[in-house]
């Protein structure tokens, strides 16, 4: 259900049902949202902006581990639509804490791009697993990460995952925990490169 | 002017453990916790442990470096909850989230990370929370959505050049079909601005984003 309106004014209820073939949405065990959302406008133009000049995407992992469903409404398109999340049919036992931010997908800073929305998700897979994905405009070069597994997963403990934009990284960072070492990392997901953050 | 539009998604849930059950250990990060993201001149991400406080994690270095810093250190102020964070990209950042006494405070970076309580605010269950801001007039507002039982989720908008600067929570109409908020039911919600301005730079969190028309 979304409820959709101004800030101030009329707002509604709007029912957009449940993904294909899927009985409903995700269990989540701990604290965070089973479901994340994001809007971008992949450009600007003079006069009047309508909705449908965004990129709306609502990410929530269905509960039948047939993977991770998008709601989107893309392209000018004035309707949502379900959409599977590409190459997330890894067979998560469940998924949990969906995080997803948009992201620059640009060759170079400062050139104009089409931005791109990355998620980020802890799911049950022979123990937690943290993936992302990166799902619109690509950077094109190198090749996207797509929904690749991240180290430092345990079998006995789940977590959140925080993915956030950077100034300095063309697919963000992911903030996620080693439960092993009981320390937060994060990972600047251009690189590969991962830092332990320790536990305060 | 436009006008500016806030959605919110409230999922459902097939089944769910009880929150609030004790799970957590205050002192491991591994615990059942809670993390969100605020984008400024470099990433900040949040985290809470049920009697340390709110750990935000930020770098201004391109992540050479990251400095630590307790942002709720009334840690006996709070209980078990989902945190939720929005930012304006520029300077402004909010995180929301419940206290002992299920009422919703937030604290927020201009002010040096000072509490706020959201008038009328509760979140009986911890869970089911949202913020997203909105680019509304020129301004950036936010706007915080909270579940607050079981037919009741309200809105809260905060403008930082009011007093006060949370509105009181109002209630959105029922929810069709009803909501158990006991169950970790969850919100997430979205924003954009529609009319003749257009996008306003800085509602996306991205240095490199195209300069748009206003």
């Amino acid at each position: 259900m979304e409820n959709n309106g101004p800030l101030v004014g009329t707002r509604n209820w709007i029912d957009h049902g449940v993904p294909p073939g899927t009985s409903g949405f995700s269990q989540s065990s701990g604290f965070g949202p089973t479901a994340t959302s994001g809007s971008v406008s992949p450009f600007g133009h003079p006069g009047a902006y309508s909705s449908a000049d965004y990129d709306l995407r609502i990410i929530a992992p269905a509960a039948n581990q047939t993977g991770i469903w998008a709601l989107v409404q893309e392209g000018g398109s004035s309707t949502f639509s379900w959409v599977q999340v590409a190459g997330s049919t890894t067979n998560p036992s469940f998924a949990v804490f969906p995080a997803a931010s948009p992201v620059t997908g640009c060759f170079g800073v400062g050139e104009p791009c089409a931005p791109s929305t990355g998620i980020g998700v802890t799911y049950l897979n022979n123990g937690v697993r943290y993936a992302s994905y990166y799902w619109g405009t690509t950077d094109g070069n190198p090749s996207m990460a797509g929904w690749t597994l991240q180290p430092g997963a345990t079998s006995n403990a789940e977590g959140p995952v925080a993915l956030a934009t950077s100034s300095w990284s063309r697919r963000g960072v992911l903030f996620y925990l080693n439960t092993a070492t009981n320390s937060m990392n994060v990972i600047n997901l251009d690189t590969g490169g991962i830092t332990a953050l320790g536990h305060p | 002017m436009g006008a500016k539009r806030a959605g919110v998604l409230a999922t459902g849930v097939v089944v769910g453990l009880v929150l609030g059950a004790g799970s957590a250990r205050a002192d491991n990060w591994a615990s059942a916790g809670s993390m969100c993201e605020i984008y400024m001149n470099g990433p900040q991400m949040f985290a809470y442990t049920t009697q340390n406080g709110i750990w935000s994690v930020s770098s201004t270095n391109g992540g050479a470096s990251w400095v630590t810093q307790n942002i709720e250190p009334d840690g006996s102020s709070l209980r078990q909850t989902q945190l939720a964070c929005a930012s304006d990209g520029r300077s402004q950042g909010l995180v929301v989230y419940r206290d002992g006494g299920s009422t919703l405070r937030s604290r927020d970076r201009l002010s040096g990370w000072a509490q706020t309580v959201l008038p009328g605010g509760v979140s009986s269950a911890g869970s089911g929370l949202t913020i997203s801001m909105v680019p509304d007039a020129g301004k950036n507002k936010f706007a915080a959505f909270a579940i607050e039982n079981n037919t009741t989720i309200t809105m809260s908008v905060w403008d930082d050049t009011t007093t006060p600067k949370w509105t009181t929570a109002t209630a959105l109409a029922a929810v069709p079909g009803g909501i158990s908020f006991a169950l970790p039911d969850w919100l997430t919600s979205y924003s954009y601005a529609i009319g003749s301005s257009g996008p306003t730079q800085g509602s996306f969190p991205s240095s490199s984003w195209p300069t748009m028309a206003t």
